[in-house]
Order: C-alpha cells, then structure tokens, then sequence
C-alpha cells in the first residue's frame, strides 16, 4: 500500500488554487508553500504553448532526502509518505541540498506575515511550523489524511486535474495516460506522475 | 519570475550551505585537522595542539553555528551507517575524546601520546579533513559536487594548509623538510582543482552549468582567491625556499601559510558557491 498522485496537465488551468488551499491548511510561513504551480513556455514560434506544473514533495520511493538525514528525522513511512519528525530535526538542511526537486525549505524566522506579531491562525498553524527546521508536502498526512480526507490540493482543484489514491489504483490511468515521473533518471523513483 | 519558482526552470545556485558558518565549519576543519595530522606524524608538539584546538573549537562552534536546532545536536549522532553527516559527527566526537587522551601528557611537558592511541587520532583526523567531501558528494540534488574526486580534493588541501602552518613553526631541519613536502602538495592541489574543474565541463549538464559559474560569476575568488592566493603564490614562495634559492625565512614561510589558510577557505567557498540545482523540467 503506498500513496499516490497523478495530475492531469491538460486540464490544470495554472489558478493556483491548489496553493492557496494548501497554505491555508498547512499554514506555510511568508515566502515558503510546500505546493506551487510553475508556468513554463514550450515549443518555438509559432508551435508555442504556455503549460502549467503543479509542483510538490514527489514522496519518492527511493527518496534522496531520508538517506542523508543524520537526525532519522525524515522517514519513509509504510503508506509510501516521506515525513518529517519536527521534533527530531536539528535544521542542517542536508535534506533540502539532496532534494533534486526543490520540495523542501528551512524556517530560519518565526516571523508571520505581519511581522511579529502573529494572527490568532498563524499561532495555531505555525505550532507544525517552528522556526529552525526544515518543512515539505506530506499530502496533508496529520491534518486530512488521518481523518480520511484527500489531500487540500486535491479537493479544491477547480477543474480535477489531480486524483488521489492507492498506486495500485491509479496504475492504469497512468499507463493508459502515459504517465511520466520528473527525473527518472536520478533514481528516487516518485509518486507523483503527470499526465501529458 | 520568483526565485522559488525560477527553481524548476533555470539552473540555480544552492543558498542552504553557502553562509558563512558552513564554509567557516568546514575550513577549520581541514586547517585544524591539517595541522594536528602533519604535526601527530612529524612530532610537532605546538602544531598538535593548535591543530587539535583548531579542529574542535572552530570546527564544532561552526558546526553548531549552522544548525537551525543547534540544542539537539546531539541527534546528529542518530544514523551513523546510513549519513555522512551523522557518520562524520561520530568521528568528530571519537576525536575530541582520544584527541583529548593524546594531547594530555603534553600539558604536563611530556610528550604526546602513542601507539594505538596515535594512530588511531591520525586516522581520525584524516577522515575529518575528507569528510566533508564525502557528504558533498552524497548530495544528489547538486550534480557539480558527485564526484569521487571532492574528498580528495578537500583531504589534500587541508594537508597543504597543516604543511603550511607547520612549515612556519618547525624549526631548521623540519622546516626544510616540510617546505618540500608543503611545495609537493600545493602541486598537487593545482592538479587536481584543475581536474574537478575538467570534470565539471565534461560532464552533465548541472555540472558544466557549475563550471561555468565557477569560471565566469565567481572568477575572482577562484582566480583570484584559490588558484592564485591560495596555490600559486605560496608554491612560488615555498617552491624557492625548498630548492635553496631563497633563504625561506619564518615571515616568507609565514606569509606562505597565510595565503595557504586562505585557499583553504576560498576552495570551500567556490564549491559551495558553484552548487547548482538542475532544472527539474
């Protein structure tokens, strides 16, 4: 059993309503999301097409982040899900330098986002969020998962580009849809496909 | 575009490790570890000292400097097999304690430890000046630093740095002798940047992005700082003075070591500095 997600470039219109849903549920610090959409250009004049990439931690298989994690702070969880033991991590960012795709930042502030003085909702949110440590997508693992939610990404995705759920379960869309990992060539191996 | 997003599309410089407290981490390291190498091997007892001091002073109030939690360094010590960074603070933590054992009677004006207890601080001391090589290099998010050739690299330049420092303490016949050993290393320093160097433009395309970084953004502190402080100019001034041409005084020989500690520091800043991510699409 191992989680998974499969997004669906052709429908993702690049609103960005997965980012602003998961900053509200996870309560990411100015300057930091744990999810993002990228907007790249392709093609050359005139084949050119502007597509969007939704963006997060890809819960590698094989995933580079736990193997150099001198804490065991990160870990690799039976359900597929790489998580991060805030209370374990000391913040020597080894993880974010071995991530090739840029899923992880370090809290080096606790500032809100208005300075100092943090709003009654930062106080609550910023608890999973303390300065000094490093913080990534873990598909909304303590705060919906555990409570038999999807994901916040998946759930206010306005054109349901994203589907959630077991490999398994989503094996064929991928092969069907000819699903392609980012970077398969270094070897982690993620669980984040995209469907072309 | 925003830097965060500029990520996925554009080759970019890693800022995790590029703070000052790293790259000052690491250079005490290889100095201090230099040092207490080159002096455990040729009876340096000053140069024992101030290496070991070097090595867990700076080393450690660096390394503590660096961390986002420097109150729970002690988990650092939680994966020893699997991290290079837990493995490296395991060998850090052997080395104050048998460091601290060897160096004793020296304090009481006898001389240093031996036998066991010496070799086994040498080889520990030879694994702290490479380890941060090896952690380097376990990175796969950097291309520019998965090279065999970084330990290497950062082993072979504290050395040159414990040489170098020694050179300027040791007395006439030591002296001499070091300052060959000193002019040897730098060589062989110059060989193998230019190797790294060779590498990085010869291989994948986030390492030949590092070259060019390197090569071009950061031309000062590697031209300038590594290449030409930190080797050419002590191997002119130790090189003379190893083959009799000049009379190698204590403030060349100072100098020397000087501009050495120097290359040291700009080596550790050019790699950190040259650590590019690839793009991820």
């Amino acid at each position: 059993m191992s989680y998974c997600m499969v997004i669906d470039l052709k429908r993702c219109v690049g609103c960005h309503a997965c980012s602003a849903a998961c900053k509200a549920e996870n309560g990411t610090p100015p300057g930091n999301t744990r999810s993002k959409v990228m907007k790249k250009e392709i093609g050359k004049y005139p084949e050119v097409r502007r597509i969007s990439i939704p963006m997060l931690c890809m819960q590698c298989e094989d995933p580079a982040c736990v193997a150099v994690c001198p804490s065991g702070a990160t870990v690799k969880r039976e359900d597929g899900i790489v998580s991060i033991d805030k209370e374990k991590c000391i913040g020597c960012r080894a993880c974010i330098i071995a991530c090739p795709y840029g899923a992880r930042y370090f809290r080096g502030n606790d500032l809100g986002y208005f300075g100092k003085d943090l709003t009654p909702f930062e106080e609550i949110k910023y608890r999973n969020q303390p300065k000094g440590v490093v913080d990534k997508c873990d598909f909304c693992l303590e705060n919906r998962l555990a409570q038999g939610l999807e994901p916040a990404c998946v759930q206010t995705c306005v054109t349901k580009a994203r589907y959630f759920g077991q490999k398994e379960e989503l094996t064929e869309l991928i092969v069907s849809r000819k699903g392609y990992q980012l970077r398969p060539e270094l070897g982690t191996n993620p669980s984040v496909y995209y469907l072309p | 575009m925003n830097d965060q997003y500029s990520l996925y599309i554009d080759y970019r410089p890693q800022k995790e490790w590029s703070k000052a407290p790293m790259m000052l981490e690491m250079s005490f390291g290889a100095i201090g570890g230099g040092l207490f190498l080159v002096s455990a091997l040729l009876g340096l007892n000053t140069g024992i000292i101030l290496g070991f001091l070097l090595l867990v002073v700076g080393k450690g109030v660096f390394l503590l400097a660096d961390l986002g939690k420097p109150e729970r360094f002690l988990k650092v010590l939680a994966k020893p097999f699997k991290s290079w960074i837990s493995f490296g603070a395991w060998v850090f933590l052997l080395f104050i304690l048998f460091g601290f054992f060897y160096c004793l009677p020296l304090l009481t004006g006898s001389g240093p430890g031996s036998g066991f207890l010496k070799i086994f601080t040498i080889i520990l001391a030879l694994i702290l000046i490479t380890y941060d090589g090896f952690f380097l290099a376990a990175s796969k998010g950097i291309e520019a630093w998965n090279s065999g050739l970084l330990p290497i690299l950062y082993g072979i330049s504290g050395l040159t740095a414990g040489t170098g420092i020694g050179m300027a303490m040791a007395a006439n016949e030591q002296a001499q002798l070091l300052q060959q050993i000193n002019a040897v290393l730098l060589i062989v320093l110059a060989f193998l940047v230019f190797s790294y160097v060779n590498f990085l433009r010869k291989s994948t395309l986030g390492a030949r992005e590092a070259a060019k970084l390197l090569l071009e953004d950061l031309k000062g502190p590697f031209w300038g700082g590594l290449v030409g402080a930190g080797i050419l100019l002590p191997l002119l001034l130790v090189g003379l003075a190893a083959l009799g041409l000049t009379a190698g005084s204590s403030a060349l020989m100072l100098l020397a070591a000087a501009l050495e500690i120097c290359g040291v520091f700009f080596l550790r800043f050019v790699i950190l500095r040259a650590g590019v991510y690839s793009p991820v699409i």
